[in-house]
């Protein structure tokens, strides 16, 4: 079962008529033009400024954008990307955009059942890829069963429970 | 909250409809100013915290209203979708954020943050 179904499923009942139209049209423009065009990224917003982009198809909408953050638990997801410029040849080599899931100077993170559509990298953190969409199809989509970023930025240093349970030890 | 829509352009009354944002996939440009949305579509700030079911926002990629434009592709630039910045716990249950440029979910600043069945489209 994927979240899409579960979630249209929510809408069908009470918004037929919407859920059609959600699921017959959809429109992508980027990057065409790209994700900066029209509100370059703002520091004070900490707005993500795709820093790390080389390509045009990385200048596009993140589904998931986590930074600065900690204890974040996120149970099923479905981050679409179906065009390059209104263009769905992207969609044969799932590779419509770079990055979908960013991880930002963050600690655990906690993603249940991220599932993403044609984005050539499901996950980056800090800026570097570290999950492919290579070779994880899913029906529809490209995803993991489970990931999790749970590394402390600041890990007790006396013999706190978090220890003991990472080292098995006292 | 639940069950809100956030609609943004193709519909009357917004002025951001078929006859001045049709899309133009067939030549390179910008950002079309007068079709520029919302800077962003909802806010959860560091002091909230809240419960939200069943929500949907939409910045419009089709015209809805206007003849003859009726079902054909805009180009609506709507900045950022939902941005959560609270660490008082928050839960998003169904929810949907679609075609903003930046981002359509970002968590900022935060701690303690649910978001179950979540579904987004790039713009």
């Amino acid at each position: 079962m994927s979240i899409w179904e579960l979630y249209n499923q929510k809408l069908r009942k009470s918004f037929y008529l919407l859920l059609l139209t959600v699921l017959t049209w959809r429109s992508y423009m980027q990057d065409n033009p790209n994700s900066i065009s029209a509100y370059p990224a703002i520091q004070a917003w900490n707005d993500p400024f795709f820093d790390q982009c080389t390509t045009a198809t990385c200048y596009k909408t993140y589904g998931l954008r986590i930074v600065d953050s900690n204890r974040v638990f996120v149970y099923g997801a479905g981050l679409y990307s179906f065009f390059d410029n209104y263009d769905q040849g992207c969609l044969i080599t799932e590779n419509c955009q770079e990055y979908m899931i960013q991880l930002d100077n963050s600690s655990e993170i906690y993603l249940y059942n991220p599932q993403t559509k044609a984005s050539a990298n499901i996950i980056a953190i800090d800026g570097v890829a570290v999950l492919s969409n290579q070779g994880l199809q899913s029906s529809f989509c490209q995803g993991a069963v489970y990931f999790e970023e749970a590394e402390l930025e600041s890990p007790p240093t006396d013999s706190g429970f978090i220890g003991d349970m990472e080292d098995g030890t006292e | 909250m639940w069950d809100v829509h956030w609609r943004i352009g193709g519909s009357a009354g917004t002025q951001l409809q078929g006859d001045a944002c049709l899309k133009q996939p067939f030549v390179s440009h910008g950002a079309n100013s007068t079709c520029f949305g919302a800077f962003l579509l909802l806010h959860i700030t560091s002091t909230a915290s809240v419960y939200m079911e069943n929500n949907w926002g939409w910045v419009a990629d089709h015209e809805l209203d206007m003849n003859p434009y009726i079902g054909q592709q805009i180009d609506i630039y709507n900045g950022r979708g939902v941005l959560i910045e609270s660490t008082l716990g928050v839960w998003l249950v169904g929810t949907s954020f679609e075609h903003s440029q930046l981002y359509n979910y970002q968590v900022s600043n935060a701690e303690n943050v649910y978001l179950g069945a979540i579904q987004s489209e790039t713009a």
